[in-house]
C-alpha cells in the first residue's frame, strides 16, 4: 500500500518553468526509498509540496491519504521531516531545541529525541552554533525521530557532511526506521548511501519521474557496455560485411570514470557486464537530458 | 509548557531585547531621577504670590527651576522618543523576517500543524515584554512632565502629547505590528526595517492629518485676548488654529480673504473678531485614549495581516 502519493502533479514556478510535471508516484508503506536527480529535478519541490510548503499547480498528491494542501495539520502530523540545511536555531542549545519542538508538536516524544543525541554524544548544553556540520543534522534527525511520524521526508540531509558523519546519520536513519516500522524517503545525491540504506530508488529528472523500482530490481534489470565509435552507426552504414547484430534497448550513453563511453542497456546482453547503481542512476539521467539511442547499434562487449 | 514557548520565543530574541531593554530602563531610571531633581528645585510656596511680591531668591529658585526643566527636557525626551519608536522597529521585523531569512522557518513550520499557534507564541511574548517597556516609558515621561507643569494637573492637559502616558506605548505597539506584518511579506531583515520605517512614518504622519481633521471638527472657539500670556485659553487646552469670526457668526480662516487678508484698524487689530480654537485639557483623556484605540486597532489589523501572510507563504 502507498504511503506517499503524487497523481500526475505538476508544479510551475513563473510562467512557464516547470520543476515538476505529470510525476506520478507512489512510495510503499514501510519501505526506505532514494530520491535522486540533478540539481533542479524537483526534489525539493516534491518533498515541499508533502509538507505543504508548496502548492502543487497541477494535479494531486497524498500524505496517507490526506492533502497537505487542503488539510495541512492533518499531514504533518505524519511525517518527519529534515530539511536540506540543517535549519537550527543558533541562539538556542539542542536541548532547548528540544523543548521547542515539545512546545510547538503536540505529542512530541521528547525523551527518544533527547536519547538519540545523547547516545551519539551531541552534548545537549552546546548551542546550535556551536555544532559540527554532523551533529547538526544529527539533531534534525533527532528532532524528526521524536515527532514518531509514520513518514520521514529527507531533504538532501546528507550534502555536507563526511563520510563518518554520513555513516552514522545514515545507520540512525536507518536502525529507526526498521524500529518504527516508518517509510522514509531520502533525497541524496550519494549513491554508496543509497545503496546501503535504501530498498527503493526513485529518479526524477527534467520534472519528470525516470525511473521508480526497488534497488535490487533496478541493478537486476540493467547492465552496462562500453560504446565504441561504431555503437552509434545504423544498419545501412555498416559496411564490413558482417552480419548485424542484435539491436540492444540502450537506455542512455554516459561517461565512465576514465572518459570512455558507457551504455546502459536494459537486461544481460551477451559482452556486457552488471551495472552498477550509480551507472544505473546516469544511464537513465543521460537519457532524459539527450536524444535517446534506442537505435539499432553494433556493441563490443565492455 | 506555556511558559516554556514563551521563554524560548524571548530568547530568540536575546539581544535585542537586552540592548533596547538597557537602553529604554536605563532612560527611565534617568527621567525619574530628573523628575526627582526637578522637583527639588521648584520654587517654595512662598513665591507662589504677585509677581510683584517675589523677592529676588524666589526669582533665582524659578529660574533654576526652568533652565533645569528645560535642559533635561530637552536631554531626556528626545532619546526616550526615539528608543521606544526603535524597539518597535527592531523587536517587530525580525519574529518573522528572521525565520524566514535564516531558514528556521522550515523547522518550526514543519514542526507546528497550526501556523497560526506558531505565530502566536512568537509573537505575543514579545509584545507584552514592549508593551511593559514601553509603558514604563510613558509613565516616567508623565511623571516628568507633571513635575514640569507645577500646578497643571497633567492628565487634564495636553501639554507634551504623545510623547508620555500610555500613547507613547500605543505608538511602539502600532509600529510593532507594522514591523511584524512586513517583514513577513519581504522575508528579509534588513529591507524590512528600511520599509517598516517607511510605512510607519507615513502611517504616523496620515493618522496625525486625520486626528488634527476630527480634532478642528471638536474644537471650542476662545476669544483671542491679546492682554492673556497665552491669548485667551489655558496652558494644558490644544492650541489648533486660529479664526476670524463673520458678522453672521460663521469661523472662516486667513485664506477666506484672499491675497490681501483681513483689514485691520490703525492698531493693528483685525476689523473681524478673532478666536483660537482649542480642544480643552479636560479632554485629554478621552483624545488620548480614542488615539490609542485607533492605533490598537491598526496595530491588530497589520498583525493579523502578518498572520494571513505567515499561514500561505512558503518558509523559503
Amino acid at each position: 500500500m502507498a504511503i506517499l502519493e503524487t497523481h500526475d502533479i505538476g508544479k510551475r514556478y513563473g510562467l512557464r518553468n516547470w520543476a515538476l510535471r505529470h510525476v506520478d508516484i507512489a512510495v510503499p508503506d514501510g519501505s526506505i526509498t532514494a530520491l535522486v536527480g540533478p540539481n533542479g529535478s524537483g526534489k525539493s519541490t516534491l518533498l515541499k509540496a508533502w509538507i505543504g510548503f508548496e502548492r502543487p499547480t497541477e494535479g494531486r498528491l497524498l500524505v496517507d491519504g490526506i492533502d497537505p494542501w487542503h488539510d495541512r495539520a492533518a499531514a504533518l502530523r505524519q511525517i518527519g521531516y529534515v530539511p536540506q540545511a540543517p535549519s537550527l536555531y543558533r541562539e538556542l542549545t539542542v536541548a532547548e531545541h528540544v523543548t521547542m519542538a515539545r512546545t510547538l508538536r503536540p505529542g512530541f516524544d521528547a525523551s527518544i529525541a533527547r536519547r538519540r543525541l545523547v547516545d551519539l554524544d551531541i552534548p545537549l548544553a552546546s548551542r546550535a552554533d556551536e555544532l559540527s556540520g554532523g551533529q547538526q543534522a544529527q539533531v534534525g534527525l533527532a528532532l524528526a525521530l521524536g515527532v514518531r511520524a509514520p513518514v520521514l521526508l529527507l531533504d538532501e540531509p546528507l550534502a555536507s557532511l563526511d563520510p563518518l558523519a554520513r555513516r552514522e546519520f545514515l545507520h540512525v536513519l536507518v536502525d529507526a526506521v526498521r524500529a518504527e516500522g516508518a517509510t522514509a524517503l531520502l533525497s541524496s545525491h550519494v549513491m554508496t548511501d543509497i545503496e546501503q540504506a535504501c530498498d527503493r530508488l526513485l529518479v526524477l529528472g527534467g520534472g519528470r519521474t525516470l525511473l521508480d523500482l526497488s534497488i535490487a530490481g533496478a541493478i537486476a534489470e540493467h547492465s552496462v557496455v562500453a560504446t565504441t565509435a561504431d555503437v552509434v552507426t545504423t544498419d545501412a552504414d555498416a559496411t564490413d560485411g558482417q552480419a548485424t547484430p542484435a539491436p540492444m534497448a540502450v537506455v542512455g550513453t554516459f561517461p565512465g570514470p576514465t572518459g570512455e563511453r558507457l551504455s546502459l542497456v536494459r537486461g544481460s546482453p551477451p559482452g556486457s557486464r552488471p551495472a552498477t547503481l550509480e551507472e544505473v542512476v546516469l544511464g537513465h539521467l543521460a537519457a532524459a537530458r539527450g536524444p535517446r539511442t534506442a537505435v539499432p547499434t553494433t556493441e563490443r562487449a565492455a | 509548557m506555556r511558559f516554556e514557548g514563551a521563554r524560548l520565543s524571548l530568547r530568540l530574541h536575546r539581544f535585542e531585547l537586552i540592548a533596547f531593554g538597557a537602553a529604554l530602563g536605563g532612560l527611565v531610571l534617568v527621567t525619574f531621577v530628573a523628575a526627582a531633581y526637578v522637583t527639588s528645585l521648584m520654587p517654595g510656596p512662598e513665591c507662589l504670590q504677585s509677581p510683584d511680591l517675589i523677592p529676588q531668591d524666589c526669582q533665582r529658585a524659578q529660574q533654576a527651576f526652568s533652565s533645569a526643566q528645560q535642559a533635561l527636557g530637552g536631554l531626556l525626551m528626545a532619546p526616550l522618543l526615539l528608543v521606544t519608536y526603535a524597539i518597535g522597529l527592531f523587536l517587530g521585523v525580525p519574529i518573522v523576517a528572521r525565520e524566514l531569512e535564516r531558514g528556521t522557518a522550515r523547522i518550526a513550520w514543519w514542526l507546528a500543524p497550526s501556523r497560526w499557534r506558531w505565530y502566536v507564541a512568537r509573537v505575543v511574548p514579545v509584545l507584552v515584554v514592549l508593551i511593559v517597556l514601553t509603558y514604563g516609558a510613558g509613565l516616567a515621561s508623565d511623571r516628568f512632565f507633571a513635575v514640569s507643569l507645577s500646578g497643571v494637573d497633567p492628565t487634564r492637559s495636553f501639554e507634551g502629547y504623545g510623547a508620555r502616558g500610555g500613547l507613547l506605548a500605543s505608538r511602539a505597539v502600532f509600529i510593532f505590528g507594522i514591523s511584524v506584518a512586513v517583514g513577513s511579506i519581504l522575508g528579509r531583515a534588513l529591507p524590512s526595517v528600511i520599509i517598516s520605517a517607511l510605512v510607519v512614518t507615513i502611517g504616523l504622519w496620515g493618522g496625525t492629518q486625520v486626528h488634527q481633521a476630527i480634532l478642528k471638527l471638536e474644537a471650542v472657539a476662545i476669544p483671542l485676548d491679546m492682554n492673556d500670556e497665552f491669548g485667551g485659553y489655558r496652558p494644558g487646552d490644544m492650541y489648533l488654529d486660529q479664526r476670524f469670526v463673520l458678522p453672521d457668526g460663521t469661523l472662516v480662516d486667513y485664506g477666506y480673504f484672499g491675497n490681501e487678508g483681513p483689514a485691520y484698524d490703525e492698531f493693528g487689530n483685525s476689523t473681524y473678531p478673532t478666536v483660537n480654537l482649542v480642544i480643552p485639557g479636560e479632554r485629554y483623556r478621552f483624545v488620548e485614549g480614542r488615539e490609542a484605540l485607533a492605533l490598537g486597532g491598526a496595530s491588530l489589523v497589520a498583525l493579523l495581516l502578518g498572520a494571513g501572510v505567515v499561514a500561505r507563504r512558503r518558509p523559503g
